[in-house]
């Protein structure tokens, strides 16, 4: 009896069954994958995965509050671009980092805008943002590539403090952050009140518009800092970059057990979902698969995922009932 | 919910202002009246815009978006959405591309690639409404399992060497009466035939009830899974259709074939007023919002814009279309307050 106890008490956790799903992969990577447990390439993996960490984030955000974000591949471009295109035009760094992360946060403000206050459906108006944005960085980058060799600026992504990668730390502070706020506060709290059920939330006292607006705003400044470390990383900001980001992002967000119809997921399980998604690549990258497969074992896996969780749920509230 | 609107006795004989009205309220109608202004004015810039050849052009290039949008709108109309398009329009083209060059008669070809891609369609459909994973997660990840198998399969090559002579008629390269291509006329073919199963059908109903309200639906004898999965059938299908004429117009099968189909299909769908929150959408709007991102792509063309604009352009358009969209609806509804009961 203890143990199913226990057991039902472990899978309530957020985030619990990305995290066995996570477990059993890498142990699955050390066996098949020789080279896979080197510290170079785990702290190359994690590297990688910084960047659909912290875009699922905000997108976590967004699907808590009910709505959907389809922006922020083509907003991690923008703000990519801008920030290496005031380097270039010699701002100091901390200039051209805030002109990124403001360059994100207003395309999450003109998204809030279009959705909250003109009323359009979230898929439409981020769907428009994805090719205004987009056209925007194809216009920056038209004439020639952004490239920035600034030291203090590829040192974001290539730096280290204590051994550690610094953009993995700087994703575990942001997730941190964002974590303790979604699940301590009261405007956290909010955001899983206004999916759940957004009138009950309106008649309990939250401004439902204003956390509607904010957590768009969330997801454009997430995309601004992604974009920033993916362009440090890369030094340079070519035409399509972050594209097809926003479907990692939120396929990330659903392995981790965020809903599309609103009220559920978790910043840990996000992250941990992206983790399993870069992991995964890796692996099979290291077993020398065909990259074309990538994509078709993601898929099925999503599926899967996704399945495996509304299982879990289903045993847990049996349960719970008895 | 938009049903057909029945005029009451009460209705009748309003005169000008009403008919107005409620056309204005119909599905798409905003964005056409845009195009209808658009068009004119665009023709003071570019007077070739409105010559014959040009204008043939356009429909020549509009109904490959227009095709897929068809399945969209179905899609939703029911309710779901459909990511997995652009991935089937791919396959379905590579599989036709394929059976040509192993020597396969073109009509077997051509069936087997249009059954692949409702086959398609028809595990979506299953995954959604047996399994319950929810439309865009199970059309996401279709997206790239199916464009992920047409990059195993080919390797990254992409399909040559398949074009006969028939298959240039097919693909729209040669054109058949006046300066229209065959796939102007398949795609007429589809939107009269699936106009009339929406419009004077019970199927019409079903599909809008399932959309407005799945359990209401239910309760009144429709099985709302089993018309989900009709309409990711018929999406899959409509997809494979484009993908096989796009084979023959693109006269190779690139494996990236066809991506980004989904979100122009989408976009089209909603332009011409369908709403993703399910039970609102015509085949009328499809073409009106295929129309306006065809003539958009042309016009850019034309006036000699740059193609780094074309995004910047297509989505202040979609954003603007859905706003004038809401205007109309706004307008047909402000002196009608007493027809919101119908």
């Amino acid at each position: 009896m203890a143990s199913k106890i226990n057991l039902r008490s472990i899978l309530r956790i957020e985030g619990a069954t990305v995290f066995f799903a996570l477990a059993l992969l890498v142990v699955f990577s050390s066996i098949f994958a020789p080279s896979f447990l080197t510290t170079e390439n785990l702290s190359n993996v994690l590297v990688q995965s910084v960047f659909v960490v912290i875009l699922g984030i905000g997108i976590t955000y967004v699907l808590i509050s009910g709505g959907i974000d389809l922006s922020v591949g083509s907003v991690m471009g923008v703000a990519a671009a801008i920030c290496v295109f005031c380097l270039n035009a010699g701002a100091p760094l901390p200039f051209a980092l805030l002109a990124g992360l403001a360059t994100g946060a207003a395309a999450g403000l003109f998204n809030a805008y279009f959705i909250v206050v003109l009323g359009f459906a979230d898929f439409i108006a981020t769907l428009g943002t994805l090719s205004l944005m987009r056209g925007v960085v194809e216009l920056m980058t038209a004439n020639s590539r952004l490239n920035s060799q600034d030291p203090g600026f590829m040192t974001l992504a290539a730096g280290s403090v204590g051994g550690a990668p610094l953009a993995v730390i700087i994703a575990l502070i942001v997730a941190l952050v964002a974590g303790v706020i979604l699940a301590r506060t009261t405007m956290g709290r909010a955001v899983y009140g206004v999916g759940l059920n957004p009138k009950s939330s309106f008649l309990a006292g939250v401004l439902v518009r204003r956390v509607r607006f904010s957590v768009f705003l969330v997801s454009g400044i997430c995309a601004g800092l992604a974009g920033i470390l993916l362009a440090s990383r890369l030094s340079s900001v070519h035409p399509a970059m972050g594209t097809g980001y926003e479907l990692t992002a939120i396929a990330a967000a659903a392995l981790g057990g965020a809903s599309l119809a609103g009220g559920r997921g978790s910043v840990l399980g996000t992250a941990l979902g992206a983790l399993f998604l870069a992991v995964l690549q890796n692996t099979l990258s290291l077993m020398s698969v065909n990259a074309f497969w990538f994509q078709i074992i993601t898929g099925v896996i999503i599926v899967f995922a996704v399945l495996l969780d509304g299982g879990i749920r289903r045993f847990l509230n049996q349960r719970s009932m008895v | 919910m938009r049903t057909r609107e029945v005029p009451t006795p009460s209705d009748t004989g309003f005169g000008a202002t009403e008919t107005f009205r409620r056309l204005i309220g119909r599905p798409g109608a905003g964005i056409f009246l845009f195009l209808v202004c658009f068009l004119p004015i665009l023709s003071l810039f570019a007077p070739q815009m409105l010559q014959e050849g040009n204008l043939a052009g356009i429909l020549n290039q509009m109904v490959f978006i227009l095709i897929p949008t068809l399945g969209m709108t179905i899609v939703i109309i029911s309710g779901g959405i459909d990511l997995s398009v652009g991935s089937v329009i791919g396959l379905s083209g590579g599989v036709a591309a394929f059976l040509l060059t192993v020597g396969v008669p073109m009509p077997v070809a051509i069936l087997l690639a249009i059954i692949s891609g409702a086959m398609i369609g028809a595990i979506n459909g299953l995954v959604i409404t047996r399994l319950k994973v929810p439309d865009f997660v199970a059309t996401l990840a279709m997206m790239g399992v199916a464009r992920g198998i047409l990059y195993v399969w080919t390797n990254g090559i992409p399909f040559r060497d398949y074009m006969g002579d028939a298959y240039y008629i097919i693909g729209g390269l040669r054109m058949i009466v006046g300066k229209l291509t065959l796939p102007v006329f398949v795609a007429l073919a589809l939107l009269l035939i699936l106009t009339f199963l929406l419009r004077r059908t019970h199927l019409g109903a079903h599909f809008r009830a399932t959309g407005s309200n799945a359990e209401a639906a239910k309760l009144s004898g429709i099985r709302p899974d089993r018309i989900k999965m009709l309409a990711y059938i018929a999406s899959g299908a409509l997809a494979a259709v484009t993908g096989v004429m796009l084979a023959g117009r693109l006269t190779t099968v690139h494996p990236a074939m066809g991506s980004g189909y989904e979100l122009e299909t989408i976009a089209a769908a909603v332009m011409g007023g369908a709403a993703l929150s399910g039970g609102r959408g015509s085949f009328w709007g499809a073409l009106v919002g295929a129309l306006t991102l065809t003539v958009i792509q042309n016009a850019i063309n034309i006036l000699n814009i740059e193609s780094t604009w074309e995004n910047v352009i297509i989505g202040s358009i979609i954003l603007f279309a859905v706003l004038i969209d809401r205007a109309a609806m706004a307008l047909s509804r402000g002196g009608s307050r007493r027809n919101a009961s119908n």
